[in-house]
């Protein structure tokens, strides 16, 4: 069967079909064209149109048009719809005009930077002209550095090689620096939270070094569709940005279908497993010769459908290596290799994580399986997009996992088709993060009085570092003293800094397999935890924390691990706040105390709780911002303890998964606590935190989004099918005590909430 | 109901907040005043002015009869200027006093946040040696330190450093950038002696750096040096509390590394000039050979080679005989190549393996004598097969040979 006569026989499968929630059908659609302006070199127009481009695209044309004007742009369309252009085509022609002109491009990864330049380069040989192009990042060889600095045109990077590679160096940099006309930002909706707090800082300090060697370069930014692409662009660049969002593309026929495993234990709302739902996908795709991306959410999920997939495919095709994985951990090289199987079709199938929802060249996919909601409606529509990137039919399913963040998805497409609400956020101004860069700028070049960098506190700040003697104020200066590099010290990725490698040391001979960082260390390679790694299953033997190593050794067992974090919170300081009726919300900074103590093995399939261990590591501490809900003081007269116990766990689960609808975050990026009587606010309070110190801006939004956040929760826990609580709305019954009905008692609690506002 | 917003928060728990995250222990509130104005005496030196603002001279003349590592300094002035364009080509037939030789002690290992805060130069004036150093009080008198090092550079066709190359030229270059200022040396030569140090002591020294040159070659040894690691501290401390005890011995261990680059430059050149009897020992001897090996000066490597072939049938020897047989063979001159190449046969060393292979593409390629060949290659396996040595590529190079001699003769033998 070929694609279409694969989504035929889905359509006639009562067992599937019933199960359909949503089939949508995008039709293709036209293409809306405007001449390429006269602005344009002839040399670039000819390259254009020996690719068969003669006119362009509206929103092409219009990014043009503002770049013109000297505007900061920020262009949002959809995978596929020529975006490179918006940059590529300014940029050339600027460098055409004037061939002392150059430009910096940003891509977050190595890989896309990689793409890019070989793009760039076709475009500049169709052209002939010479504009030099090139890469620079870690693997950048030394001897060509010297020439990428002098003559390099346009230079390709990431965020982290313009920290630790660029800024600190620039002195060798002056050719790229004093004539900087561009930086093109692309894929804008990948820098929030931590890493686009830090890039945030990065670009200060490119503009503090521009206006040392006399440039004021132009900012060219994309991203995928979000709430805020204009707000995001503005906070990252500092700039007032402008949003070219006019998609003039033309797309193929695409199906995109919203398939909701059957509930099988009505009580519990238990689904089937979106994991073997997914994996059903796979296989019809595949054994028909699909060539299919599957993705899931964690680097376990992609480990176990591998298992799964070649178990199963191991009968029907010789060559189990056509099914592949692919994710963050695995080294660079096995990376490239998967990249170019995708591309050849050798490789038929992929399990990936996130990491390959990014424009990285694997070619076009026909189908495409996503095994539980990606997190976010930018990511889902990002990878969906792998799949058809070419004109042509092209399939997307959505397996919906019981999670509620999923199933307000799947039972609300018209929110995912028609409505964005997702933020993305960043914090630029976080005191560690800015801390950490205004030493890197005071490296870079001196800080001069009544200079900011982002906030009005900069001397403050300053005046502490020369307290601490890290800088030497002289007259109206502040210059670095140290002979540290500071730069070094500081990953834009990870809230730590330093990452644990894991050394696989089942043979004598022993290898490095991959890397983790030190938060999610803590949880995953604890001793006795069971590690997967390519659909290997392996046991840490001994962590050794001082020293950053797991040691891990090849196994076989049933199950897996899974480890138990103890939280607690205190409140240091109170930022926003206000009461209506009894009920207080607030943000404000909280410090967090974790460790892990023990974890639990469950086994594969069945999901069995067979058998504990204990985790002996270091407590951990975190100062970040919180926001939080304090429910009347007096609850406790018309409510018993247990059910107030009840109803703030309930509502601590509520809230923590529909969160992530707004934030564009991770589940794992905000943590809740409820607290009985918080020793803070004497009352019964559910604490909501960023998982990152100093915070980078969830819980300052989820302060604003106060009520709606309330109303939403409230409309997931009614449009449950449960009867008192399961784990797509308040929670798995088994957490909850006495014999309450939990959904009812939430419910109860959101309602304080929501009619306290109404009230007011 | 009510409704607060702090305002300003973050200004008023600043610095609290700082505390809890950042470097709170490290915390001195207790400041001393640095505004020592005796420090230019206490340093030996005199304030200077110019355009740029002021800083630190610290000026010292040698006697041109003043020893250093076994050379005075005048034996500098007076060798063969040809000699140094075998170090650098570029310096050929230079005069010695057209150079400046060049130190800095710098705040870190590099980038943009390191300054050098102290620069030492050196050159030959009239009667006498200058060593010239220029000291930053603080961080704002860069500017002139680097104007009236610009001014003292513009009277030089060039300078010497020790590993300047890819450290201290390279910082200055950048320290001239970040001041927005231009350099007034126009093309200069730059002689960085660690490489011809490198060339020529690369087998006898564990370390090639300048200490160590010092010890084993010039034979001076530092009393109360400080050590390289501790100086940017030394800097810092300065800045903090204005004493100069340690910065004094900064100030001497670079004028140390300045004088001892004008005796490492007349070691170097005397040793070129006649390299038989200059070194000592073969090790030094292979070392030169790598000199002339660069400057091409052919007949002069021949001589190092064979003089060390005459003086030893171990290592040297060995090593010499197999570089030589690899130049005559270049030369296509076989019949002293073969010699060379039975010269490391002899010797009983590591290198026969390449030898013998040598011997037989000769004596395949060029004598045709395959019988011969063979026999050759066989005596190689040989050895292959007594050592515990094994290397598969070797091993597979000789059965590969072994296999195609065969053939030949055979065929040889058919026709």
């Amino acid at each position: 069967m070929n694609l279409e006569q694969v989504l035929d026989s889905f359509r006639y499968n009562e067992n599937i079909i019933k199960n359909i929630t949503h089939w949508h059908e995008t039709l293709p659609k036209e293409a809306s064209y405007e001449e390429i302006p006269d602005s344009i070199d002839t040399r670039l127009k000819t390259a254009l149109q020996k690719r068969g481009i003669t006119k362009l695209y509206s929103h092409q044309a219009e990014a043009i048009r503002l770049v013109n004007e000297n505007k900061d742009i920020v262009v949002v369309t959809p995978t596929a719809s020529g975006k490179t252009m918006c940059y590529n085509v300014p940029v050339l022609n600027a460098i055409l005009q004037n061939d002392e002109s150059r430009a910096l491009f940003i891509f977050p990864t190595k890989a896309l930077s990689n793409d890019q330049t070989s793009e760039l380069h076709e475009i500049i040989t169709e052209a002939g002209i010479d504009v030099k192009t090139y890469t620079y990042d870690g693997d950048t060889p030394q001897t060509a550095r010297k020439a990428i600095r002098q003559a390099g045109h346009i230079v390709v990077t990431n965020p982290d090689m313009l920290h630790g590679g660029i800024l600190p160096h620039h002195t060798k940099w002056t050719k790229l620096f004093e004539n900087l006309k561009f930086i093109v930002l692309d894929e804008v909706h990948q820098y929030r939270g931590v890493f686009g707090s830090h890039l945030a800082n990065v670009l200060r300090r490119v503009e503090r070094i521009c206006r040392f060697y006399g440039s004021n370069p132009q900012y060219i930014c994309c991203s995928a569709t979000i709430a805020n692409p204009g707000e995001l662009a503005s906070r990252l660049t500092g700039r007032s940005v402008e949003v070219v969002d006019n998609n003039g593309a033309p797309t193929g026929e695409k199906h995109f279908i919203f398939y909701n495993p059957p509930v099988i234990n009505k009580e519990l709302g238990i689904r089937k497993s979106s994991t073997l739902e997914a994996q059903r996908f796979a296989e019809t795709f595949i054994k028909n010769d699909v060539q299919t991306i599957v993705f899931a959410r964690s680097r376990l999920k992609v480990e176990v459908l591998v298992t799964y997939l070649k178990e199963i495919l191991k009968k029907k095709m010789k060559n189990t290596d056509s099914i592949r994985g692919y994710r963050g951990g695995y080294l660079p090289g096995l990376r490239r290799s998967i990249e170019k199987g995708l591309r050849e079709g050798s490789i038929k199938g992929v399990v990936s994580t996130n990491a390959l929802e990014l424009g990285i060249d694997i070619g076009s996919l026909e189908a495409c399986v996503m095994c539980g909601y990606p997190g976010n409606i930018a990511s889902t529509w990002q990878q969906a997009g792998r799949a058809g990137r070419k004109n042509g039919t092209s399939a997307a399913v959505l397996v919906a996992s019981s999670s509620p963040l999923d199933q307000f998805i799947i039972n609300n497409p018209d929110y995912f088709f028609n409505r964005n609400p997702e933020y993305g956020l960043i914090n630029p101004d976080n005191l560690v993060i800015l801390y950490n860069h205004i030493k890197c700028a005071a490296f870079e070049l001196p800080f001069e009085e009544g200079e900011k960098f982002g906030v009005e506190t900069t001397e403050e700040i300053l005046g502490y570092m020369e307290e601490a003697k890290i800088l030497r104020r002289v007259g109206k200066r502040w210059h670095w003293m140290s002979d540290a590099f500071p730069a070094a010290d500081i990953s834009l990725r990870s809230a730590a800094n330093e990452n644990f490698i894991i050394i696989d040391i089942t043979d004598p001979q022993r290898k490095v397999i991959g890397e983790m960082d030190r938060f999610t260390a803590s949880m995953l390679l604890h001793e006795q935890a069971i590690y997967l790694h390519e659909g290997i299953q392996y046991q840490v033997e001994k962590l050794d924390f001082d020293d950053k190593k797991a040691y891990v050794r090849q196994v076989d067992v049933d199950y897996y691990t899974d480890a138990d974090l103890a939280v607690d919170l205190k409140v240091l300081d109170v930022f926003k706040e206000e009461k209506n009726g009894d009920v207080l919300r607030s943000s404000g900074e909280v410090m967090v105390t974790s460790k892990v103590n023990m974890f639990k093995k469950i086994k594969f399939h069945t999901h069995e709780n067979i058998g504990y261990g204990p985790v002996r590591l270091p407590e951990l501490e975190m100062h970040t911002s919180s926001y939080w809900v304090g429910l009347p003081s007096d609850m406790q007269n018309y409510m018993s303890r247990e059910e107030a116990q009840n109803g703030l766990l309930g509502l601590s689960n509520i809230l923590a998964n529909c969160a992530p609808i707004y934030l564009m975050c991770d589940p794992a990026d905000i943590n809740v606590v409820p607290q009985v009587r918080s020793t803070f606010t004497q009352r019964p309070t559910v604490y909501i935190y960023d998982s990152y110190p100093g915070g980078v801006g969830f819980s300052e939004k989820l302060y604003e989004l106060h009520s709606e956040l309330f109303k939403t929760a409230r409309g997931l826990i009614e449009k449950c099918g449960c009867e008192a609580g399961c784990p797509s709305c308040v929670g798995p019954l088994n957490e909850f005590s006495g014999d309450a009905n939990p959904k009812k008692t939430t419910l109860r609690l959101i309602d304080i909430v929501l009619q306290s506002e109404s009230g007011a | 109901m009510y409704c607060r917003v702090k305002a300003g928060h973050e200004s008023l728990d600043l610095i609290r907040k700082l505390q809890i995250y950042k470097e709170s222990n490290k915390i001195s509130r207790t400041f001393e005043d640095r505004a020592d104005r005796d420090v230019p005496e206490k340093l030996g030196g005199k304030v200077c002015s110019n355009f740029q603002g002021s800083c630190v001279v610290i000026e010292n003349t040698y006697p041109l009869s003043y020893i250093h590592g076994g050379y005075r300094l005048e034996d500098l002035l007076s060798v063969d200027t040809s000699l140094l364009g075998k170090i650098n080509h570029e310096a050929a037939n230079r005069q010695i006093d057209d150079f400046l030789f060049l130190d800095t002690e710098t705040t870190g290992l590099g980038g943009a946040g390191t300054v050098a805060f102290l620069v030492g130069t050196g050159f030959f004036r009239q009667d006498s040696f200058v060593i010239r150093q220029y000291f930053m009080r603080d961080y704002d008198e860069e500017p002139a330190v680097l104007e009236d090092l610009n001014s003292l550079l513009g009277e030089f066709g060039g300078f010497v450093t020790f590993n300047g190359k890819s450290f201290d030229w390279n910082l200055i270059e950048s320290r001239f950038i970040f001041n927005r200022m231009k350099m007034n040396l126009k093309n200069p030569v730059h002689l960085d002696l660690l490489y011809p140090a490198r060339k020529i002591w690369r087998l006898k020294l564990e370390s090639c750096r300048l200490v160590s040159l010092e010890e084993n070659i010039l034979g001076e040894y530092r009393v109360n040096d400080i050590p390289g690691e501790q100086i940017p501290g030394v800097y810092f401390k300065f800045l903090n509390d204005g004493d100069v005890t340690d910065i004094l011995r900064v100030i001497e261990h670079n004028r140390l590394d300045i004088i001892s680059m004008v005796s490492l430059l007349a070691k170097i050149l005397s040793i070129v000039e006649n390299p038989v009897n200059q070194t000592d020992g073969l090790a030094e001897l292979l070392g030169v050979a790598r000199i002339f090996e660069s400057c091409e000066e052919k007949e002069m490597v021949i001589r190092c080679y064979e003089e060390c072939m005459k003086n030893d049938n171990g290592f040297y020897g060995e090593t010499a005989a197999k570089k030589l047989g690899g130049m005559h063979k270049r030369d296509k001159d076989y019949e002293k190549a073969v010699e060379c190449w039975e010269y490391v046969l002899n010797s009983k060393g590591g290198h026969r393996i390449s030898a013998l292979i040598e011997l037989a593409k000769y004596y395949e390629h060029k004598a045709r004598d395959y019988e011969k060949a063979l026999e050759t290659v066989q005596k190689a396996l040989d050895i292959c097969f007594e050592s515990v040595y094994r290397n598969d590529r070797i091993f597979e190079d000789l059965r590969k040979r072994t296999v195609r001699l065969k053939n030949k003769i055979e065929r040889a033998k058919n026709a």
